[in-house]
């Protein structure tokens, strides 16, 4: 550790030489602050001041620091339906239409630095849904979750930052297994969920590569009693999923960024119990897995001294993933409040 | 048979609306009789006017407490003239209910993420709070708070008599997020908007009985079989059906004063926009004129439905279904099957009417002050509340076949006739120093709720609020309102003449509470009895606004 | 929906206004993490952009004709380490140089800076130079280059792995492979300007992220590469397209007439009907009905047997 700290103090007075050495004044200067050098309670106090600054120097909001994050997204789900009436073994209609599902999401992300490398965050989506083909709508707060991020080892630029996360999901949405699904459209996804994982940043000057690995698990809903055509359904379980996720951002200049990403995801299926009333008979199935896949691409704009705002234009690449997301995002460091103006 | 009075129970308790409409919202407001249009109260302008946010300058803070005593009674009786002999199979003398005494209930409100709840206390307390920032130099003024800007509800003990209309009920929009902003376009006039982001929710728990002739007949036949009758040797009641298995009519002991069992029903949704408007124009030192729009806001309600049947009404079914008339009959009108417990999902749409308001404010003498109001709010909507239910629920299928216009397997109408009123308010106020504002208030409710459809979820009728307050600048930047205000309400529904043929010869009594007709299938739980109601509320409130 | 994101907008323009909201970093970049997931984050990360990188330790030319000043300026801010703005090098070259064939040439010549390095205490060279002395060079220089008929300076900052790096007062730091640095280099001269005595400044030295061009063999690999076709179902297309083909054959269903236009009636005593399916000889729109030849095709009784696949992605 010492060693390291005297090491930071060398190249920093390296490079306080390189830049000034040579008008004669600068000179002067630099020789001064390297005379300086020979206390040796000031070479102690110089380094516990560069050890000090090192260790504080991580990528998460420092401690007590806020930040307030606003995101709008639209997604676009579009995918055809089959309406078939079978009668005495014979298909006696069907019906294909399409069925575009529309949803907007206005959310308030929140982050909190607990400590310099621990950064607690909530985020409050405000849902509305809209789905053409019976006309239904549906408004509503989303799930709630809350993520907790922490860095274990201090952050170098130039190195790749890593950083853990676990996060919750609280099912304060309306649940998709709680509704009479022919006439509401839910807003949240009905479980608790937990996941946890690992993201990782590296900057390579314009470029930084980004990535996160995460495992997540949903707690199992029970107790349900949802009508499914003659039989109601009493369980879901989720089985976990494993999410991946990569990409790139390119800073063009000071004002403008570019990004890609990649999302990928895959879950393990779900098992679900059936019951049909009238005859008493439990059925226990589960789905298969499947792979979700999404690209994300997004324009940063400064659009102000204060704020940047991220435009994100993306597309599902799998069956179960949206056709379109659209997103803006106004991301802001709070300091925190204004004192009053006292007027 | 019984499923039509069954579903007559079914009545939810929507019809609370106008009771609690622009009260407890802002001491200020209540103070001067709600007639604020013309006149800014503060933060709470996001609901009377957002246009008066214009007058908030820099950040200020609000916070409000309502003390609200409220005395909900409801007596029964027999119509005077009321001759025993003359009843039939449907005796109002031997209503249970006339032997519990008054009804009496306390306040309840509904918590999103915990449920209704009744409040057994004899005062409440309503907080409601908010900011406002006008940044330096904009003419813009942004405010936001939280409020409730409709909210009723009340709880009755287990055996009190009015527990046939709504034991526990909780019709409520909360208001936690109303982004709002006040724009001064020039120095006579202003505009503003309010976003408003609400909880909505209905809930109620009520008890079911089927006061019906039909059932009457039932209750007869049963005692004809002796069923009820106990061993003479033994002396426990031994149920042998005489006819059986033909006809079987003595597994449970239903009558038409017996109870059925209870209904507990919870709608909600989490977020349901709607917005406000209003402009206010100043032209002068002694004259303001004010509008505002409150927008309708169609709420998508969703939530759970529990049946849970009494064991003797349960019992009745599973036992006439096992024999042979029983089982025909069953299968064509689709009985219960008798279950003691049925439960699912449930889903309506309740529109929260739209309001609009104008004022004007006239100063004279340089400290007296003069609001008038008239407000219209679009009850017309709540002409009926439509449930759907998501599965085929027993009783409503048999009912569908006394009245298909209203029910069928899985939904059911009920009819509310609510009709659109016009209210008045007046305000005055004196300035008696720089400091202390004196005000009086005085407005007459008109009930929304028209004669044939007063109930005891509602007890509701025409109300004069009046109300005083006061005014205090405590320092510059510090404002604090008084108010304290009373109203009341006393219903005298009369019970139709024993010989009453058609129902709308007797206005007088209610469809929805104590008409005796064998087609009412809206609930008359109380056929044959008077019913006087009398609610009356008293309020005292503080608010507090200062800068920060 | 409107009414939410109107109040959203409004509510965050609110905590904006009510709060004390830091400046953003120059170079802060916002990057967004796990799309769509519950731990969804928008990742502030602070990059130089490429606009900063490409001119760093470079001065820019501030007007068309004056490469040779700013190509100048960068070797004497970056490798000798004074402190000049490119109108100073301007001024000290207007001032020491031959100052009317600078007007006539609208620009300056190498001798020109010789005469400003001289003044300032420089020793300084023009040499004649060739590709295997780029090699060895151990000093950064100044060399004429001739693009498209334009005479241009610029600094070569060092010559590496067969590779010349160059700081180009119009462009920035760019690089060469060296053979193609030998074609655009005008007259094989280069001029180099030695420190005075004490350690040159490390600006114009080689940095890693110089380094980041795009190799040969990676533009090779990618302008060559075939994809194979293994993914694409082009089998389903095929087979929909012919199955739609024999689908929607236009027809009529009418009564059924008999030689004197009298409706045929049936054992039952009822009308009868029939289906009269067109052949591409009846004519009719092509693009509405796909008319081909159904005899055969479709048998009685049999009805048309369809098979579509789709997928929605």
């Amino acid at each position: 550790m010492k060693r390291s700290g005297i090491l930071s103090l060398t190249l920093l007075l390296a490079a306080v030489n390189g830049a000034y050495a040579d008008t004669a004044e600068d000179m002067d200067k630099a020789r001064e602050a390297l005379s300086k050098q020979d206390s040796d309670a000031d070479t102690e106090k110089a380094l516990e001041e560069v050890f000090e600054a090192a260790e504080k120097n991580y990528s998460l909001l420092k401690k007590g620091g806020m930040s307030l994050n606003y995101n709008f997204d639209y997604s676009y789900y579009g995918d055809q339906r089959i309406d078939l009436n079978v009668e005495d073994s014979r298909v006696r209609s069907v019906d294909v239409s399409p069925v575009a599902s529309h949803s907007f999401t206005n959310s308030f992300a929140f982050d909190y630095g607990l400590f310099n490398n621990l950064t607690l965050g909530v985020r409050l989506p405000l849902v509305s849904k809209f789905e053409t083909q019976d006309e239904l709508s549906g408004y509503g707060v989303g799930d709630i979750s809350g993520t907790v991020r922490w860095q274990p080892a201090e952050y170098i630029p130039g190195k790749a930052s890593r950083t853990y996360f676990g996060s919750l999901r609280v099912p304060t949405g309306q649940s998709p297994y709680e509704i009479d699904e022919n006439e509401a459209l839910s807003t949240g996804s009905g479980t608790f969920g937990l996941s946890g994982g690992l993201s990782t940043s590296k900057v390579l000057d314009p470029v930084v590569l980004f990535g996160s690995l995460s495992a997540g698990y949903d707690l199992p809903a029970t107790d349900l009693n949802q009508v499914r055509g003659d039989q109601l359904l009493q369980e879901v379980n989720n089985k976990g999923n494993i999410s991946a996720s990569m990409g790139f951002a390119y800073s063009l200049s000071y004002d403008v960024s570019l990004s890609a990403s990649f999302q990928g995801s895959y879950s393990m299926g779900s098992e679900f119990v059936l019951y049909r009333p009238s005859t008493g008979q439990e059925t226990r199935s589960e789905t298969t897995g499947q792979m979700t896949g999404i690209m994300n691409f997004a324009l940063g704009v400064r659009v102000s001294p204060k704020t940047i705002a991220n435009v994100n234009v993306g597309f599902g690449m799998t069956e179960l993933s949206p056709d379109i997301l659209l997103g803006l995002s106004l991301p802001i460091d709070i300091e925190g409040a204004k004192p009053s103006e006292g007027n | 048979m019984r499923k039509l009075a069954l579903l007559a129970m079914l009545v939810p308790g929507v019809a609370n609306a106008e009771l609690l409409q622009n009260l407890f919202i802002d001491n200020k407001a209540m103070s001067l009789g709600n007639a604020v249009t013309a006149d800014p109260t503060g933060i709470m302008d996001i609901h009377f006017n957002p246009a008066g946010l214009t007058k908030l300058d820099g950040r200020q803070f609000q916070l409000q407490f309502h003390n609200i005593i409220l005395n909900s009674e409801a007596e029964f009786s027999l119509p005077d003239d009321f001759d025993s002999s003359e009843a039939g199979l449907l005796d109002p003398s031997k209503d249970p209910v006339l032997n519990e005494g008054k009804s009496k209930a306390h306040v309840a409100a509904y918590f999103p993420g915990i449920g209704r709840q009744g409040i057994p206390l004899p005062i409440i307390a309503l907080p409601t709070a908010g900011i406002s920032i006008k940044p330096p130099g904009s003419k813009f003024t942004f405010a936001n708070a939280v409020y409730a800007p409709m909210a009723a509800g009340f709880s009755k003990g287990d055996d009190d008599p009015g527990r046939y209309q709504a034991k526990e009920v909780a019709i409520q929009r909360l208001t936690y997020l109303s982004p709002s902003f006040g724009y001064q376009v020039n120095d006579q006039f202003s505009v503003g908007a309010g976003l408003l982001f609400s909880h909505q929710a209905v809930s109620l728990e009520q008890e079911l009985r089927a006061p019906n002739v039909l059932v009457g007949v039932l209750e007869e036949l049963q005692n004809a079989f002796g069923c009820l009758d106990p061993d003479p040797e033994t002396g426990e009641i031994e149920r042998n059906d005489p006819l059986a298995p033909f006809i079987t009519l003595c597994g449970g002991d239903v009558g038409p004063y017996d109870d059925i069992g209870t209904l507990d029903i919870t709608m909600t949704e989490s977020l349901s926009p709607s917005f406000n408007l209003g402009m206010l124009w100043e032209p002068n030192g002694w004259f303001k004129f004010g509008m505002s729009y409150q927008s309708e806001a169609n709420t998508k309600l969703t939530g759970d439905y529990e049946l849970e049947y009494t064991d003797d009404f349960a019992d009745f079914f599973r036992t006439f279904n096992s024999s042979i008339i029983g089982a025909v009959t069953g299968a064509i009108f689709s009985f219960p099957q008798g279950q003691t417990y049925e439960s699912g999902h449930v889903t309506s749409e309740l529109t929260y009417p739209q309001h609009f308001q104008a004022g004007v404010k006239f100063k004279y003498f340089d400290i007296f002050h003069f609001n008038l109001d008239a407000g219209w709010t679009d009850f017309d909507e709540w002409d009926s509340l439509d449930i759907q239910f998501d599965r085929q629920v027993s009783f409503l299928s048999t009912a569908k076949i006394l009245s298909p216009d209203l029910v069928t397997d899985t939904t059911l109408e009920m009819p509310l006739n609510f009709r659109s009123v016009w209210t008045y308010n007046i305000g005055m106020a004196m300035d008696l120093n720089s400091r202390i504002q004196l005000r009086a208030g005085f407005e007459p409710r008109h009930s929304s709720i028209p004669k044939d459809s007063r109930s005891l979820q509602a007890p509701i009728g025409f109300m004069r609020m009046y109300a005083v307050g006061l005014g205090y600048q405590w320092d510059l930047d510090t404002t604090i309102d008084l108010s304290m205000s009373f109203m009341k309400s006393v219903e005298h529904i009369k019970a139709d003449p024993q010989d009453a043929s058609s129902n709308n010869e007797y206005p007088n009594s209610s469809n929805s509470l104590n008409r005796n007709c064998l087609t009412c299938v809206v609930t008359n739980p109380y056929p044959g009895l008077d019913v006087d109601t009398k609610l009356t509320i008293g309020h005292a409130g503080i608010s507090f606004r200062t800068k920060f | 929906m409107l009414i939410i994101l109107l109040g959203s907008v409004i509510g965050f323009a609110m905590a904006h206004e009510l709060a004390i909201v830091n400046e953003r970093e120059q170079g802060d970049t916002v990057v967004r993490v796990a799309v769509g997931e519950d731990y969804q984050e928008d990742m502030v990360v602070n990059v130089e952009p490429l606009a900063a990188k490409k001119f760093k330790n470079v001065v820019r030319q501030a007007y068309d004709y004056s490469c040779g000043s700013a190509a100048l300026t960068t070797l004497l801010d970056f490798y000798l380490g004074r402190n000049f703005q490119e109108r100073q090098v301007m001024e000290g070259l207007l001032r020491f140089g031959e100052t009317e064939r600078i007007v006539e040439r609208r620009g300056f010549s190498m001798l020109d800076m010789k005469r400003l390095v001289t003044a300032l205490g420089h020793p300084s060279g023009g040499f004649k130079a060739e590709a295997s002395d780029l090699e060895t060079l151990d000093h950064p220089a100044i060399a004429p280059i001739q693009y498209a008929g334009f005479k241009h300076f610029v600094v070569i900052r060092t010559v590496y792995d067969g590779r010349v790096y160059v700081a180009d007062p119009a462009l920035g730091n760019i690089s060469f492979t060296l053979h193609r640095f030998l074609e655009v280099w005008d007259n094989n001269v280069l001029f180099i300007v030695f420190p005075n005595g004490h350690k040159p400044a490390s600006g114009l030295e080689l940095h890693e992220e110089d380094m980041r061009f795009v190799s040969d063999h990676i533009i090779a690999e990618n302008a060559f590469k075939e994809f194979p076709m293994l993914h694409v179902k082009s089998e389903h297309q095929l087979q929909n397209a012919i199955y739609a083909s024999f689908n929607n054959a236009e027809y009529e269903y009418r009564l059924k007439v008999d030689e004197n236009g009298d409706a045929v009636v049936g054992d039952d005593g009822s009308f009868v009907f029939e289906t009269d399916i067109k052949t591409a000889e009846d004519g009719g729109d092509p693009d509405k009905f796909n008319i081909l030849v159904t005899d055969g095709l479709v048998e009685e009784g049999q009805g048309i047997n369809k098979s579509l696949r789709y997928r929605r992605k």
